[in-house]
């Protein structure tokens, strides 16, 4: 194996370690279920990249053939599972979805593996990914109003880098495959492909990971200000019962000094609390 | 003085302001609790009530959609919105409310405000 190859693989399991962590953070504090999908997608990335280094140990031909087998399939599964990840911020992923994207990245290249069509193998997962990605890249450009209302700018030029660079990567592989080259590049000898293929692919699993940091940063600022509205709005409806039945109550003219002060010191409260109030509600 | 038909989804506070309204001489000719209700009742009315003060956030529909359908209804509607809910202000005045108090408010500034609109008429 190159060392390219071999510093390629070890940087992608490094920031797929990084995402994991990151999905397990994200889970723990807000317990929802896309993170769990980003937890399946980023582990079984890690492993696809530690089955990709065992390709380079063994030399015996079965034996590599079938970590080249669960690396594709693994590879598959994962970048599934991440952008539909990602995507679950946009609208949710139905469970048949998912069942039927799993079973066709495992069961089809295996089924082909079995039946010793080996570069079938390697070229229908390649297809099966590039397919996700377009379907998972492009479908968020259809769910522009999340964008507009929920998330940032920032985040909308994190999404057109991520798209760009996948593109890129696509466009490259698809090229290298037609010249020859097999999934991987796990070769000794150094070629301009290997580079590129490795240079890009840790530039998107880079971007990936930004994208996703900032996603969800801007749905946690989202979820804290509509709470924070929801209580300003709930207590501006309780002061104002508080108020009003003050100001009703010193209407009554037989009340003696003492309970008209009494009166007046809530209804002056109640004057700061609706201050206190509107500021909140500006500082949104 | 004025008829009015009361919105809200808090019954304290359209207690409240029923009470405070009838002290200042002015007749609570309906009740509603949400703005479902609110617009059935509307298409009931013989005689639209001079003014209509509703809330926004409530069950069922809203006071926008609300008030919506009662200017649809009837053009010349005065609705005065108060609601807690300050960022549909704009939307409330654009879509032909006379007033919007964001609530908490002093009682005498609803009193003023009535005072102004039917002043108006």
């Amino acid at each position: 194996m190159h060392v390219i190859v071999l510093f390629g693989i070890l940087l992608l399991i490094f920031l797929r370690i990084i995402g994991l962590i990151i999905s397990f953070e994200f889970l723990r504090d807000l317990k929802e279920s896309k993170f769990k999908i980003l937890i399946i997608g980023w582990s079984v990335w890690i492993i696809a990249g530690l089955s990709a280094l065992l390709i380079g140990i063994f030399e015996t031909e079965p034996i590599v053939e079938v970590f080249h087998l669960i690396n594709n399939i693994t590879t598959s599964i994962a970048i599934l599972y991440v952008l539909m990840g990602l995507y679950s911020y946009f609208q949710a992923i139905s469970r048949k979805t998912i069942v039927i994207f799993t079973s066709l990245s495992i069961l089809v290249p295996l089924v082909a593996f079995l039946m010793r069509m080996f570069s079938d193998v390697l070229n229908f997962s390649s297809g099966i990914l590039f397919i996700v990605v377009f379907i998972y890249s492009f479908l968020p450009l259809r769910k522009m109003e999340v964008f507009k209302k929920e998330l940032s700018i920032k985040s909308f030029y994190w999404y057109l880098i991520f798209v760009f660079i996948i593109y890129v990567f696509i466009v490259f592989y698809v090229i290298f495959l037609l010249q020859g080259y097999t999934f991987g590049f796990y070769s000794d000898e150094f070629s301009i492909p290997m580079f590129i293929n490795y240079f890009v692919g840790i530039l998107s699993n880079f971007v990936m990971l930004i994208y996703s940091i900032h996603l969800e940063y801007d749905i946690s600022k989202v979820q804290k200000y509509n709470l924070r509205d929801k209580y300003s709005h709930d207590l501006g409806n309780l002061v104002q019962v508080i108020y009003s039945a003050a100001t009703l109550t010193n209407v009554d003219e037989d009340l003696n000094k003492e309970k008209t002060e009494n009166l007046e010191l809530i209804q002056k409260k109640c004057e700061e609390a609706a201050k206190l109030i509107k500021d909140i509600k500006k500082n949104q | 003085m004025a008829t009015i038909f009361l919105i809200d989804d808090d019954l304290s506070i359209v207690t409240l302001f029923e009470k405070f309204l009838t002290i200042l001489g002015h007749e609570i000719v309906a009740k509603a609790y949400n703005g479902e209700e609110a617009v059935k009742l509307f298409h009931q009315f013989r005689n639209s009530p001079d003014l209509i003060l509703m809330d926004h956030r409530m069950p069922i529909k809203d006071g926008l959609t609300a008030a919506k359908e009662i200017l649809r209804a009837n053009s010349r509607s005065k609705i005065i919105f108060f609601s807690a809910d300050y960022s549909i202000k704009e939307k409330a005045l654009e879509l032909g409310a006379k007033y919007f108090l964001e609530k908490p408010f002093q009682l005498n500034k609803l009193s003023n405000v009535i005072n102004k609109i039917i002043s108006e008429q």
